[in-house]
């Protein structure tokens, strides 16, 4: 795969998940063994239904759409920043909807191996998220 | 200058001015106007407001160390996925020393300009710090 490729699975992806909602698409491009390192999990999502499973539970509590800046390939990995524009439509983390639009940066590292997507990190600011929500004040001014 | 000098200068970053806590060494690393956009509440700009947050971080923590888990790059482009920990004994973030161990990971791009780093974007997850400080409960804690 060279890197050209891969950046184009990522925004494949990225049209599929987020514009399509088509979550189906995971099993075709997320190895047996794909292993997720993602921001506010208890540990590491393993294989794609759990991948799926995920995405479920956010798409019910989010309208989502993602805009890419950075596209950065270099080997196997390539990594993106995003910013997400979220509206708060589901219940999240025990937080009945309260319609709030938010807007929250994530960055993603992607592992790819022969089409398909083998490892991830993704940081988010999940601190920002909370206090646009409304559930949490900024630390050191309680 | 190549994706690998590119790499070093931010390799550099890591182990001479975090690790090494050489603050002083931030200038042959970091352009006058870098521009920092995980700059703190009234952090000055350019390379005077970064020397300022790192100086900071290192006296709240005097035993930070940060890792270098992958690094990519691409054009001047700059991409590190990093682990950081220590022990929080000073003012960070608006918070009191609190002894506390953390360890925390990661995402950060830079943009070089004539081999020094000229902007940057960190990602990392302020609340999980935050829930590890212990100022913010973490789900399942009982302080809730």
């Amino acid at each position: 795969m060279s890197t050209e490729e891969n950046k184009q699975l990522v925004l494949r992806w990225r049209e599929q998940a987020y514009e399509k909602k088509n979550l189906n698409v995971i099993d075709e491009l997320h190895a047996p063994g794909y292993v997720g390192h993602i921001v506010g999990a208890p540990g590491p999502i393993r294989g794609p239904e759990a991948l799926k499973q995920l995405f479920a539970a956010y798409f019910a509590a989010f309208d989502i759409h993602v805009s890419s800046a950075f596209l950065i390939a270099e080997g196997d990995m390539v990594v993106v920043r995003d910013t997400y524009r979220l509206k708060h439509r589901g219940e999240f983390q025990g937080i009945p909807p309260t319609g709030k639009e938010l807007s929250v940066t994530g960055t993603d590292i992607y592992r790819i191996v022969d089409g398909k997507f083998v490892e991830q990190w993704f940081e988010a600011d999940m601190l920002g998220l909370m206090q646009q929500l409304g559930v949490l004040s900024t630390p050191g001014q309680a | 200058m190549s994706t690998e000098e590119n790499k070093a200068i931010v390799r550099r970053w890591f182990e001479e001015v975090i690790n090494q806590q050489r603050v002083d060494r931030a200038g042959e690393l970091v352009t006058q106007d870098y521009v920092d956009h995980g700059a703190l509440p009234g952090q000055a700009p350019g390379l005077e407001g970064a020397k300022q947050k790192w100086a900071m971080y290192i006296a709240a923590v005097p035993d930070l160390h940060g890792t270098v888990e992958d690094m990519l790059a691409e054009g001047d482009e700059v991409a590190a996925r990093w682990t950081a920990e220590g022990t929080h004994q000073g003012e960070l973030l608006g918070v009191p020393g609190t002894g506390k161990r953390f360890r925390f990971t990661g995402i950060s791009i830079c943009r070089l300009a004539g081999g020094k780093m000229a902007e940057q974007f960190e990602q990392w997850d302020r609340l999980d710090l935050m829930q590890q400080l212990g100022v913010i409960p973490s789900p399942g804690s009982g302080t809730e």
